[in-house]
C-alpha cells in the first residue's frame, strides 16, 4: 500500500514536472507562433500580473501575512527605477535594481509595525492603510514625481521598443521569481512559514522566531514586487499614482490569487493568466466589462472556493483517497 | 486662529466623524456577528446617497418619505446579496480569506452598475436645511451640519437600544459570541446574520443620505469613505461598536486639525499614520479586548 501511495506521488510530480516544462516551452515558442504584436503585449501583462502575484501569494498564501499594500511595493520599484533614469541619466537596466533594492527596504519598514498584529483584518487594514500612505505621498510630492499628471517618456529598456525582447524578457523575470518561490516554499523557512500560518504560537513554542521569518519573506516578496514594478516602468514608460499603486492594481493580485488557488504554486499563475486574458476578452462589452469581471469574481469564488487549482487538487486528492481505499479491500 | 476659527475646524471634524462612525459601527456590528469584513460597505453608502437623489429629482418626492425609500431599499438590496453571495460562503472552510475577495467582487459590480446606470456626472443633492447658525455667537454651523449631527445621534441611540434591550439584540450578542453555541441554544443564527447584515447597511445608507448634500453624490464616493470606516473600526477595536464611534469621531478631529495645519492633501495621511501608530502602541486596537490570532 505505501508503495501505491508513492508510486501516486512520484507519478504526480513526474506529470507536474512534465506539464510545467511543456508549459515554459510553449513561452518561449509563442512568439514565432504570434505574429501580432497585442497578443504578445497581453503575454507580457500576464507574465507581470503573475509575477507579483506569486510574490504576493508567497507571503500571504504560505507565510499568512495578508499584505493589502503590496501594490504600493510595485509602485515604489516603478517610481525609483524611472526617476533614476530619467533624472539622474542611469541605464534603466540598473536602475531596475535599484528599484527593487528601495522596494525591499520599504517593505521592511512596512512589515516591521503589523509584526505584532495576529488578526487577520487587522494585518490586512494596516498594510492597506501604510500601501495609500506611500501612494498619497507619491500624488503629494509633485515636484519630483509630477503627482497625477504622471510621468511620461521613461527610457525604454531596449531602445527600439522591441517587443519580441521586452517578451523574453518577462519570461525569464517569470521563471527566474516562480523558481525563487518554489526553492523558498519548499526549504526550511517555507515549512517554518506554513508552519506560522498553521498556528503562531505553537511555531513559536518549537523555536521559529517569527519576527525574523515575516521580516525576511516580507523583504524577498517586496524586491521580486519592486522588480518587476521597475520593468512594468520601463516597459509602459507612462506611470501615474493610481495605475501603479492604486487599489485596482491590489484587487487584482488579490482576485488572481484566490481564483486560481492561494497557498498553492500553479494557481496563482493560473490565476493571473486566465483574469489577464478575461479581462482583454471583455473589452468586446466595451461599458460592461467590469460589470462582467465584477460577476466572474463573485461566480468563481462562489462554486469554486478553493479557487480553480485548488478545487482540481481536490478533486485528484479525493480519486487518490478512493483509489487508495479500494486497493485496502482489494488487499 | 482665534476661539471661534478651531471651534468651526473641531465642528466639522466632529460632523465627519459622524459619518466614520455610522459607517465603522456597520463594519464592526458585521464583524462581531458574521467575522468577515465587508468590503462592499462602501457601495451602501453609495447607493443610500443615489437613491435619494434620485427620489427627490425624478421622483420629486418630499425628503421625509425620500429618506425612509433610501435606507429601506438599500436594505432590501443588501438583504438580496446576502441571501445570493454570502450565505453559500458562510462559515464554510476558507471563510477567514474568501469574504475579502467575494465582497471586493460585489464593490466592483455596484460600483460599475451606478456608473452604467447613472453616469459618472458628480450630482448634487441640495441642502436639507438651508439655516446658518450661530450659537452664542462663538461660531457658525449650518442647518445640515446640525441635522447630520442628530441624525447620527439618534441612529446610534436607536441602534445601542436594539442591541442592549430587546431579543433580537440578546440574539445579535449571543451570535456574536459563539454562533454554534447560539444555534444549539434555539437562535435562529441564520437570520440573525442577514437581519445584522442589513441593520449595517441601513447605517451605511444613512450615513450616505445625511453627507450627500455635503459631499457631491458619484459612483466613487464610497471608496474613501469605506477604508476610513475601516480604520475607524480597527482603531476602535474590531467588533466593539462603542469603540468605533469614539474612534470616529476622534478621526474626524484629527483629519480637520491635519486640514488646517498641513493642508488637504494630506488629510487621508494623517488618519492612516494615526491608525498605524496606535497599533504599534495597542496591537488590539484603543478599545479592543486582547484576543488569541
Amino acid at each position: 500500500m505505501k508503495i501505491l501511495m508513492k508510486d501516486i506521488l512520484e507519478r504526480r510530480s513526474r506529470i507536474a514536472g512534465i506539464s510545467s516544462l511543456v508549459f515554459f516551452l510553449a513561452l518561449l515558442i509563442l512568439p514565432f507562433l504570434l505574429t501580432n504584436a497585442y497578443y504578445l503585449h497581453v503575454l507580457i501583462l500576464c507574465m507581470i500580473y503573475a509575477c507579483i502575484t506569486s510574490a504576493w501569494n508567497m507571503i500571504a498564501g504560505y507565510a499568512g501575512v495578508f499584505s493589502f499594500g503590496f501594490q504600493a511595493l510595485f509602485g515604489i520599484g516603478a517610481y525609483v527605477s524611472a526617476l533614476l533614469s530619467m533624472r539622474l541619466g542611469i541605464s534603466p537596466w540598473i536602475s531596475m535594481w535599484a528599484g527593487a533594492v528601495a522596494a525591499m527596504a520599504i517593505g521592511a519598514v512596512v512589515a516591521i509595525p503589523s509584526l505584532k498584529l495576529k488578526l487577520l483584518p487587522y494585518i490586512c487594514i494596516a498594510t492597506m492603510c501604510m500601501g495609500e500612505i506611500i501612494r498619497l505621498a507619491v500624488a503629494n510630492f509633485t515636484t519630483l514625481t509630477r503627482g497625477e499628471m504622471g510621468l511620461t517618456n521613461i527610457p525604454k529598456l531596449f531602445a527600439d521598443g522591441n517587443r519580441t525582447a521586452y517578451y523574453y524578457l518577462a519570461v525569464a523575470m517569470f521563471v527566474l521569481i516562480l523558481a525563487v518561490v518554489v526553492k523558498i516554499v519548499n526549504s526550511p523557512m517555507g515549512m517554518s512559514m506554513q508552519a506560522m500560518k498553521d498556528s503562531q504560537e505553537a511555531s513559536e513554542s518549537l523555536g521559529i522566531n517569527i519576527s525574523r521569518t515575516k521580516i525576511r519573506i516580507y523583504m524577498i516578496g517586496a524586491f521580486m514586487a519592486g522588480l518587476v514594478g521597475a520593468f512594468y516602468a520601463h516597459y509602459i514608460c507612462i506611470l501615474t499614482p493610481t495605475s501603479a499603486l492604486g487599489s485596482s492594481l491590489m484587487t487584482s493580485y488579490v482576485a488572481m490569487s484566490l481564483i486560481g488557488g492561494i497557498g498553492t504554486i500553479v494557481g496563482p499563475v493560473l490565476g493571473s493568466f486566465v483574469i489577464t486574458i478575461a479581462l482583454e476578452v471583455l473589452r468586446a462589452l466595451a461599458d460592461y466589462r467590469m460589470i462582467f469581471y465584477a460577476l466572474l469574481i463573485i461566480v468563481t469564488i462562489i462554486f469554486l472556493r478553493a479557487g480553480i487549482w485548488g478545487s482540481v487538487k481536490e478533486i485528484f486528492i479525493s480519486r487518490a483517497e478512493r483509489f487508495k481505499n479500494r486497493s485496502k479491500e482489494q488487499g | 486662529m482665534n476661539f471661534s476659527y478651531w471651534m468651526e475646524l473641531i465642528m466639522s471634524g466632529v460632523v465627519t466623524g459622524a459619518c466614520y462612525a455610522l459607517i465603522g459601527a456597520g463594519l464592526s456590528l458585521i464583524w462581531g456577528t458574521l467575522k468577515m469584513v465587508n468590503l462592499a460597505h462602501g457601495e451602501f453608502y453609495m447607493l443610500g446617497a443615489y437613491i435619494l437623489w434620485v427620489s427627490l429629482t425624478v421622483g420629486n418626492m418630499p425628503l421625509l418619505i425620500a429618506i425612509p425609500i433610501a435606507a429601506v431599499s438599500v436594505v432590501v438590496i443588501a438583504a438580496l446579496l446576502h441571501m445570493a453571495t454570502i450565505r453559500p460562503l458562510l462559515r464554510k472552510p476558507g471563510w477567514d480569506m474568501s469574504p475579502w475577495i467575494l465582497t471586493l467582487g460585489i464593490q466592483i459590480l455596484l460600483q460599475n452598475i451606478a456608473l452604467q446606470v447613472w453616469g459618472e456626472l458628480y450630482q448634487n443633492v441640495p441642502y436639507f436645511w438651508n439655516a446658518i447658525f450661530k450659537p452664542g455667537n462663538l461660531f457658525t454651523i449650518s442647518g445640515q451640519r446640525i441635522i447630520i449631527l442628530f441624525g447620527t445621534f439618534a441612529v446610534i441611540l436607536l441602534l445601542m437600544f436594539i442591541i442592549k434591550k430587546t431579543k433580537l439584540g440578546r440574539a445579535i450578542i449571543a451570535t456574536s459570541q459563539d454562533g454554534e453555541f447560539a444555534t444549539m441554544m434555539g437562535i435562529n443564527t441564520k437570520r440573525v446574520y442577514l437581519v445584522t447584515y442589513g441593520i449595517s447597511a441601513m447605517l451605511a445608507a444613512i450615513a450616505g443620505v445625511l453627507m450627500c448634500p455635503v459631499y457631491s453624490v458619484n459612483p466613487w464616493m464610497g471608496t474613501t469613505v469605506q477604508t476610513k470606516g475601516l480604520v475607524v473600526c480597527i482603531l476602535g477595536g474590531l467588533g466593539s461598536v462603542e469603540g468605533a464611534i469614539i474612534a470616529g469621531i476622534v478621526m474626524g478631529i484629527v483629519e480637520s486639525l491635519t486640514v488646517s495645519v498641513v493642508g488637504s492633501a494630506w488629510r487621508d495621511v494623517a488618519a492612516y499614520l494615526l491608525l498605524i501608530i496606535i497599533l504599534y502602541v495597542r496591537p488590539e486596537g484603543l478599545f479592543g479586548r486582547k484576543r488569541e490570532g
